[in-house]
């Protein structure tokens, strides 16, 4: 993933563009191409055909109901929440200039997460659905603040990064005493089992009640892209090319806790993407923050899809859930990224 | 002669409790490299934040074409005005070409492709700054001479009117200083103001118009070099005796020993 320092004509800006697009579209078709082959796999033996079939409302009407309110709505969040965290983990890698960022990693998984578990606790989601997207995003918010209040300070980014860690550790205890403290088992075995992190039996409900959160949030970071370029020159000289520094911040911290929030409270914690996307799709688009911004979306999307498929073929007994297969996969790769950035390597 | 486009009027900045600038008057001038010299912490670098906009005042004003920075739109002020901050941080291993391109953020709106204008700019500042055979390469393989022409260039391609700089000669050897000093000069004499914070006081005599002298937050000398820049001012400025040289008609200061008298660490 090192950059190689081929040289390249002068009139490479055109060919920047060209790249970032051929990047995106090639990814977008893997993206058609694997959510495709999840709608065939499932525990329900379906023909191929008629899987088809099912897709468009013809055949079989059970056929139909499996393929369009079981398997289509778990794909569908499954590339949500992989686009969402890829999108985020970019921004925030590109706010922090910190290759190490990432939703998970600086506390607000953890956050959202408390913030769902305190709402299912005291029954409030069991009245009004929308509580636990609402409190997962407030959860979101408060732990992006203290850190955006740190890195304000100019505290380095090994501080922004151990505060992230403090936090989530601060909000992995107080969900830890929720359960403790959790009146009756099926309760906790509930709580537990949605703390793993899954898209599985999920819903078209579920997918309509956070589609709106993350579309904003999504907007929000797309807009970021310019402020992100300008940040390659480091924060004064972007200030003095006419970027506003606290907008931009206020704008990723909102993006990230509405696009990540939302996610973790209908598929609980699913950790990991938002730090490994980006550095899969820079040296793709030469760096270029604003670049990196879709292909790191698209690359979260194929990641999810892709691992919640491989969940369904592993022929065990019982699920592995979503998130522990991504929390396999990413705390490696997070450890390797400390080694290669530790020892001087370029991001 | 007409008023200055960029004016700072008796401005006073206190940081944590002290008082960093102390009512320092100073005007940028078109057509005029104007160097900054001090010794460290005397708030030459503050002086370059204030006139750039970048550093809220406790006193007095910073004023572009009359009107307060602070009350100018943000992307028009970095239009106008163009700040090269001290050190050359770059944080992603970006292409050169894609650095110099920063500097038309302030002329192009969100979401628009960059313009024939803004190729042209790009082009003509790397070619103002002999970068054009490093266009391609990644911003983190080059050496320190190579880079601080490649923030240069990235400022240039502002086309700004104004150009400040914070020590872009430091840590450089003096072939990258000279070249450095020369594209600067250039700038100036196409018409822009130009004022560059420096500690080369040979440098600053040999290719200054105009040269201030920094010391405690206030300026203690202002005008042409062989003024500004003469033994008395560096003693009293940095408790330093300096020795004074005279080529082909230019007077310059060398720097020599530390004044014993001086009370100054």
């Amino acid at each position: 993933m090192s950059e190689v320092a081929t040289p390249v004509p002068a009139a490479s800006a055109a060919s920047g563009a060209g790249r970032y697009a051929a990047v995106s579209a090639g990814l977008l078709a893997v993206l058609c191409l694997v959510a495709f082959a999840a709608l065939f796999v499932g525990y329900a033996p379906i023909a191929a055909g008629d899987v088809v079939d099912g897709l468009f409302g013809a055949g079989d009407p059970r056929i139909a109901v499996i393929v369009q309110e079981i398997r289509l709505p778990r794909i569908l969040l499954a590339a949500m929440i992989g686009a969402a965290n890829g999108l985020a983990g970019a921004a925030l890698q590109g706010l922090l200039r910190n290759p190490l960022a990432d939703p998970g990693v600086i506390g607000v998984t953890a956050s959202a997460a408390l913030g769902a578990v305190i709402s299912l606790y005291f029954g409030i989601s069991a009245v009004w659905p929308l509580a636990q997207p609402l409190a997962a995003m407030a959860g979101a918010t408060l732990a992006t603040l203290v850190l955006y209040v740190l890195a304000a300070r100019n505290a380095t980014t090994l501080t922004v990064i151990l505060a992230g860690v403090a936090i989530s550790g601060f909000a992995v205890a107080l969900t830890s005493l929720a359960m403790n403290l959790s009146p009756n088992p099926f309760a906790l075995a509930e709580l537990v089992d949605w703390l793993l992190g899954s898209v599985a039996d999920r819903s078209f409900a579920d997918v309509g009640l956070v589609a709106p959160f993350m579309a904003v949030g999504a907007l929000l970071l797309f807009a970021s892209g310019r402020g992100l370029d300008a940040l390659i020159l480091g924060e004064e000289a972007a200030r003095s090319l006419g970027i506003g520094l606290r907008t931009l911040r206020i704008q990723i911290i909102a993006g990230t806790a509405l696009a990540v929030a939302a996610g973790v409270a209908v598929a609980g914690g699913i950790g990991f993407v938002g730090l490994v996307c980006p550095h899969l799709v820079r040296p793709l688009v030469r760096h270029q923050p604003s670049r990196v911004l879709l292909p790191s979306a698209l690359a979260g999307a194929v990641l999810l899809v892709a691992a919640d498929l491989l969940i369904r073929l592993l022929p065990m007994d019982r699920d592995l859930m979503l998130g522990v297969v991504t929390s396999l996969v990413g705390a490696p790769f997070f450890f390797w990224l400390i080694l290669r950035t530790g020892r001087g390597a370029p991001l | 002669m007409s008023a200055p486009p960029l004016a700072a009027e008796a401005a006073v900045v206190r940081l944590g409790g002290r008082t960093i600038l102390d009512g320092v008057s100073l005007a940028i001038r078109p057509g005029e490299l104007l160097g900054i010299v001090g010794p460290n912490g005397s708030g030459k670098t503050t002086l370059v934040r204030a006139l750039a906009g970048l550093q809220p005042l406790a006193g007095g004003r910073v004023a572009l074409d009359g009107t307060g920075v602070e009350r100018w739109q943000r992307h028009k002020l970095a239009a106008r005005l163009a700040y090269l901050p001290q050190g050359h941080r770059i944080e992603w291993p970006v292409t050169v070409r894609r650095v110099v391109e920063l500097g038309r953020i302030p002329h192009t709106r969100a979401w628009h492709r960059p313009t024939a204008d803004d190729h042209r700019a790009v082009d003509t500042a790397i070619g103002r700054t002999g970068v054009a055979h490093l266009a391609g390469r990644s911003c983190t393989t080059l050496s320190g001479g190579e880079q601080a022409r490649v923030m240069l260039a990235r400022v240039l391609a502002v086309e700004a009117s104004i150009m400040l700089a914070d020590e872009p000669v430091a840590a450089l050897d003096p072939r990258h200083q000279i070249a450095i000093m020369e594209i600067l000069h250039r700038a100036a004499a196409a018409g822009d103001g130009v004022a560059v914070v420096m500690h080369d006081l040979a440098l600053a005599s040999r290719y200054c118009d105009r040269v201030v002298v920094l010391a405690d937050g206030r300026i203690v000398a202002d005008g042409p070099p062989d003024v500004a820049l003469t033994v008395d001012t560096v003693r009293d400025a940095y408790g330093v005796q300096a020795l004074e040289f005279t080529h082909n008609g230019r007077r310059f200061v060398v720097p020599w020993a530390v004044d014993p008298g001086h009370p100054r660490e």
